[in-house]
């Protein structure tokens, strides 16, 4: 699975598509897949770990269990009855690039997802890390930041560093404000300083916690606090996916 | 010459402020990350704070 890739990834395509891109609807479809899916995954606790499901893999992942939120399938599903609801080509493209965006960032892990479902069970997966869910969220913490999963988020951060500028007051009130109407529709309810929070807490979000993680790994925690940045690593994890 | 016009302006670069405020998420994630380094809902508060204080606290804005 990804970390904060998916917090980031919208803002790119936002920064690059221009007003093609409604960010908000972008973010709803990037964590859509894991919305309802990811606390079972991890069970209750956080160091000690609870678990809920007897095979959380084959859950988050698999068919028959929720894997199918992790589908193009699902992501184009969705996205038609968005814009049967709300007749929005814009809203309802920024759903599906946000899901698409998802399900491509989660085929890097060694579960990966059921690109042809469902006519096929079939997953891709390229493995650049060890899918460490089924650990619970600290241990899942300590194989992501340590492998190549923290390598992918730092890309992102790091490419969205160049369009810094997309995060000032100038840019919300001069170009998206005008280009989304989900803002105009927002400002009903509330003031500048809600809709500035509601844009920007994802991108700093996803900033804090990659330092933050990366510190907590590396220097705080103490199970594994190397970095391993081969291929398939952490390899004490147990191995998880087709094989 | 007046007073007004003397008086160096010691509020806080836009960027200065935001590195601060970055620093102290990191900060509450590195001790609490159980709390602090979840998501969308656990950030908000900080950042809609944050948002809140910068016009007070900083030259301009970002």
């Amino acid at each position: 699975m990804s970390w904060a890739a998916h917090d980031l990834e919208p803002y790119l395509f936002r920064a690059k598509l221009g007003a093609r891109i409604s960010l908000v609807w972008c973010l709803i479809g990037s964590y859509s897949p894991d919305l309802l899916t990811k606390w079972a995954v991890y069970g209750f606790g956080f160091s000690h770990h609870d678990a809920i499901l007897s095979d959380p893999v084959q859950f988050h992942r698999g068919w028959p269990g929720a894997g199918f939120t992790h589908t193009p399938f699902w992501g184009f599903a969705v996205t038609g009855v968005i814009l049967l609801l709300t007749k929005n080509r814009t809203w309802a493209f920024s759903y599906l690039l946000g899901a698409i965006a998802h399900v491509l960032s989660d085929s890097l892990d060694s579960v990966g997802v059921m690109m042809l479902f469902p006519f096929s069970t079939w997953h891709m997966h390229f493995g650049l890390w060890e899918y460490v869910g089924e650990a619970g969220r600290a241990k899942d913490a300590v194989a992501y930041y340590t492998s190549l999963g923290g390598v992918w988020d730092a890309f992102w951060a790091l490419w969205l560093l160049r369009y810094w500028r997309m995060f000032t007051v100038t840019y919300f009130r001069d170009e998206l404000y005008p280009s989304d109407p989900f803002w105009s529709w927002m400002h009903r309810f509330t003031g500048e300083t809600v809709m500035l929070t509601v844009y920007r807490t994802s991108a700093f979000f996803g900033y804090a916690s990659i330092i933050g993680w990366y510190i907590w790994v590396l220097a705080i925690n103490d199970f594994h606090p190397h970095l391993d940045w081969s291929f398939g690593a952490p390899h004490w994890a147990p191995r998880q996916g087709p094989r | 010459m007046n007073d007004a016009e003397e008086a160096p302006d010691r509020r806080l670069h836009p960027v200065v402020y935001w590195l601060i405020v970055l620093a102290i998420a990191v900060a509450l994630g590195v001790s609490a990350p159980a709390f602090f380094l979840l998501g969308f809902w656990e950030m908000a508060p900080l950042v809609l704070f944050a948002t809140w204080l910068a016009p007070k606290l900083t030259r301009g804005h970002l």
